[in-house]
């Protein structure tokens, strides 16, 4: 859906809802975080933001945002942009732009952009107010690049008994955005977008599931050396068409837990993301417990994913030459930087400065795994490009990322 | 030093006060429950005993109300209406004044408010 057609059709609407009357709400928020690694040689990989590195830096984690509402008891139209920085360059994105439409009790439709709700905390991931973490596992919310589409959303939530049920399906969808790579950017397009997500409350218990299929498309010609090695293994005989990233069917399946027993919190998720492509299945997940003392809460969190085919096997590859040897090993280099997978051990510290204002820090240690047999890629300067990104010739050690800031809304 | 101890003993004493749940008068709601009271305030739902309901927070009890009925510290009622704002979900109920209740509930058929002070209204809940 065109933004042009976004903007029609929530003027006609609010047109069409000018006669009752409506009130208007100005809100913002942002973060003002730092964060740095004490390695050198590593870097740690955002898809959509700018990397974290050994010298310290507000741009990874910094942003502002500021939505204007528009409602009654019945609608509600919202309009949010959010600023930051990747890579050098201030970035605006508008990420919210819909209208909301009341059916019935617990019934409504929303038409337009809204930001997608792959994994428990996707749509609310920019408001870092809401949030205890100071950054959220990229293990899983690192996975997918895509933060806004562009669809409809229809939604039910009522009160049984002591039980509060939301559920959500969204029949439409499609988003694109411009993805961060080894080597500037490119575009990726997510069409054929459909979701389903239920949640069920119960007193202080919440338990989430979601699931998302579509059809994932992104150019792979940066990668250097792809096109030429698929080329020549095609002339082989060999069937290459699952190593690329183009028309792919993806799926995003996604549990989430939260229960709090009086100031003890326990979160939890866990995704699994799956697709016949260049980048290996993956399923990750992360448990956090929190401790509220008073203006206090000090967390612990521990996050994973794994790539499902850890070795990611081209067996299939037929060898008859030395050619299609090198051609095989070359193909073997490039899966090797795919892998992403690692572990990440967090401790760290809220504090409720006032309403709306909280300071946070907390301290990483993130280790990862080997992917089979490592072959050079004389083209790379990476022996490893996952969350993490590893430099040829750089020792395999635990890395430390440390970050501190601010986060606000109101 | 006599008004310091008698700030801090007003204080604690405001914030350890009962707070009245109360509803207009021309209603058959007659009682309610913590619970029930918790899903009207956070907007899970807008019907209490099958009758649509109206609810509207008092300025003056408004963190009292929140911590005995919500369960919710000021920060965290916060982060929760900002979580819902930000989704382009829902927006807070009408927080007023104390001065203002009487003349909010007037004239509508089925407004919850809430007080430390007793308003004339039908009583549906009493925290403690």
């Amino acid at each position: 859906m065109k933004l042009t057609n976004i903007l029609l059709l929530s003027s006609a609407l609010i047109g069409s809802l000018s006669a009752s009357s409506l009130d208007t709400q100005f809100n913002y928020f942002g973060n003002l975080t730092a964060s740095s690694i004490n390695e050198k040689g590593y870097e740690v990989n955002h898809v959509i933001n700018s990397n974290v590195d050994d010298k310290f830096s507000l741009a990874p984690y910094s942003k502002v945002g500021a939505q204007f509402s528009i409602y009654n008891d019945d609608f509600m139209f919202v309009t949010q942009a959010l600023a930051y920085q990747n890579n050098d360059k201030n970035e605006l994105e508008l990420t919210w732009l819909n209208g909301r439409y009341q059916i019935m009790d617990g019934l409504s439709i929303r038409l337009g952009r809204m930001q997608l709700a792959l994994f428990l905390n996707s749509n609310t991931i920019d408001v870092d107010y809401v949030h205890l973490w100071t950054k959220a596992p990229i293990e899983i919310y690192g996975s997918m690049p895509l933060k806004s589409f562009d669809g409809i959303e229809i939604a039910y939530e009522k009160v049984i008994q002591n039980y509060f049920i939301e559920f959500k399906i969204t029949p439409y969808g499609k988003a694109s955005t411009n993805v961060n790579v080894l080597k500037g950017t490119v575009k990726a397009d997510f069409t054929d977008m459909k979701a389903i997500a239920l949640s069920v409350q119960k007193g202080n218990l919440t338990l989430s599931a979601s699931y998302t299929i579509g059809i994932f498309d992104m150019p792979t010609d940066n990668i250097t050396g792809l096109a030429q090695i698929l080329g020549g293994l095609e002339q082989y005989g060999n069937d290459v068409s699952r190593y690329s990233y183009k028309n792919k069917d993806i799926s995003f399946l996604s549990f989430g837990i939260n229960y709090n027993y009086n100031n003890l919190l326990f979160t939890s998720e866990i995704s699994q993301i799956k697709s016949e492509s260049l980048v290996p299945d993956m399923t990750a997940y992360y448990l956090m417990m929190s401790y509220r003392y008073n203006k206090f809460t000090p967390f612990i969190m521990f996050a994973e994913n794994k790539n499902d085919k850890n070795l990611y096997k081209t067996d299939n590859i037929k060898v008859v030459d030395a050619t299609s040897g090198q051609l095989k090993a070359g193909l073997d280099a490039i899966l090797y930087n795919m892998n992403s997978s690692q572990q990440t051990s967090s401790i760290g510290l809220r504090y409720d400065y006032k309403v709306g204002i909280a300071f946070k820090a907390q301290l990483d240690r993130i280790t990862f795994d080997d992917y089979g047999t490592y072959y050079p890629n004389p083209q790379s300067t990476h022996q490893r490009y996952g969350f993490l990104s590893q430099e040829v010739g750089v020792a395999k050690v635990p890395v430390f990322q440390f970050t501190t800031g601010l986060s606000f809304a109101f | 030093m006599f008004k310091i101890l008698s700030l801090i003993l007003l204080s604690s004493l405001a914030l350890n006060a009962h707070v009245n749940v109360m509803v207009t008068d021309d209603t058959e709601i007659n009682n309610t429950s913590k619970q029930e009271l918790s899903n009207l305030y956070l907007k899970k739902t807008t019907e209490l005993k099958g009758k649509k309901v109206t609810v509207i927070n008092n300025k003056k009890n408004y963190d009292e109300f929140n911590k005995k009925v919500l369960n919710k510290t000021p920060s965290q009622i916060h982060a929760y209406w900002m979580k819902q704002i930000f989704l382009g979900k829902k927006v807070p109920p009408k927080n007023i004044e104390q001065e203002s209740l009487k003349g909010e509930i007037s004239n509508k058929k089925n407004t919850i408010i809430y007080s430390s002070e007793k308003l004339d209204k039908k009583v549906i809940y009493e925290t403690h």
